[in-house]
C-alpha cells in the first residue's frame, strides 16, 4: 500500500476495533465490537477477509492465540494494528476531519 | 458448509473461524451460527482467491470463460444436429483453442500487476467475448457482456466499500 493511499471504509471500522480491543482483538470479538458500536450487522467471514487484506497491506499482524474449551479447543487468531496501520488510520481519520471542516447539511 | 469452509481455507485458518463461530453460537445459537456460515462463504472465497498461486489463477480464468463457451458449443452443436441438411455443417472449433490462449495469457499478465479481481475478470471478459463465434445466437450476445459486467462490477464495488 503507498503512502497516500486511503482506507477504505470498513478497514478504517476494524483497526478502530482492533484499537479498542487491545489483546483481546480475535474474530469474534472484532465483529461483536463492529456490531454493538457501529450497529453494522456484519459475517465473521467479512471480519476476516478484511482483516488478511489488512495484514497483506502490512497494516495489521497476527498471531495465534490460546484454545480454550468453550471454542470446542480450537485456537484463536488475535490481531494487532500495526505502526503502519496506525498512521494509515490517521491519515484517514484526518482526510475526513479536513472535508468536514466548516460544513453544515440539512439531513 | 464446515467442510467447504476447510477446503477453502485450509486447517489452521478454518479451525479458528470456526473455533469463533462456536464461541459466539453458545450465546445465540446454532441458527445464527448456520446465518453466518452462509454469510461468511462469499467473503471467504474471495480471501482464498486473493492468495491464489498463479497457476490457481490461471486455471479459475480459463475455469470461467471456457466453460460457458464450450457448453455454448455443446448447445449449438445439439441445435444443428436437429436440422435436417444442417447436421454436417462446419463450425469454428478453433476459437476454443484461441480463447484459451488469451484467457492464459490474460490470467498471466494480470496476476503478475496484482491489479484486483475485477480487472482480470474484465479483461478477460472482453477476450472471451472477442472470440466467441459468429453464429452464436443473439441472446449469447446480450447474455454473456451483462453477465460479466455485473461480475466486475459486484467484485469492484466490494473492493471499494470494503
Amino acid at each position: 500500500m503507498s503512502d497516500r493511499e486511503g482506507l477504505g471504509e470498513f478497514e478504517h471500522i476494524i483497526i478502530l476495533a482492533l484499537l479498542r480491543l487491545g489483546d483481546d482483538a480475535y474474530g469474534m470479538r472484532v465483529r461483536q465490537e463492529i456490531e454493538q458500536r457501529a450497529g453494522r450487522e456484519t459475517s465473521i467471514g467479512a471480519v476476516y477477509s478484511t482483516l488478511d487484506r489488512l495484514e497483506t497491506k502490512g497494516l495489521v499482524e497476527s498471531f495465534t492465540g490460546e484454545a480454550t474449551a468453550e471454542r470446542g479447543g480450537r485456537a484463536k487468531r488475535i490481531f494487532k494494528a500495526t505502526s503502519k496501520g496506525i498512521h494509515a488510520l490517521e491519515r484517514s481519520q484526518q482526510a475526513l476531519m479536513n472535508m468536514m471542516e466548516g460544513l453544515t447539511w440539512k439531513a | 458448509m464446515e467442510s467447504l469452509i476447510h477446503f477453502l481455507l485450509g486447517p489452521q485458518l478454518a479451525e479458528e473461524i470456526l473455533g469463533d463461530l462456536e464461541e459466539e453460537s453458545l450465546l445465540r445459537g446454532s441458527n445464527w451460527r448456520r446465518r453466518q456460515l452462509l454469510l461468511s462463504v462469499l467473503p471467504l472465497l474471495g480471501l482464498r482467491l486473493r492468495h491464489f498461486h498463479i497457476e490457481e489463477r490461471i486455471l479459475l480464468a480459463s475455469g470461467l470463460f471456457l466453460l460457458p463457451v464450450r457448453a455454448i458449443d455443446l448447445l449449438w452443436a445439439f441445435v444443428l444436429s436437429q436440422v435436417p441438411l444442417k447436421v454436417d455443417l462446419i463450425r469454428p472449433t478453433d476459437h476454443l483453442l484461441f480463447t484459451l490462449a488469451l484467457a492464459l495469457a490474460c490470467a498471466f499478465v494480470c496476476s503478475l500487476y496484482r491489479q484486483g479481481m475485477g480487472i482480470w475478470l474484465g479483461v478477460a471478459a472482453l477476450i472471451a467475448l472477442g472470440t466467441i463465434p459468429a453464429q452464436l445466437p443473439l441472446w449469447y450476445w446480450l447474455l454473456l457482456p451483462a453477465l460479466c459486467f455485473a461480475v466486475v462490477k459486484a467484485v469492484d464495488s466490494r473492493r471499494r466499500t470494503s
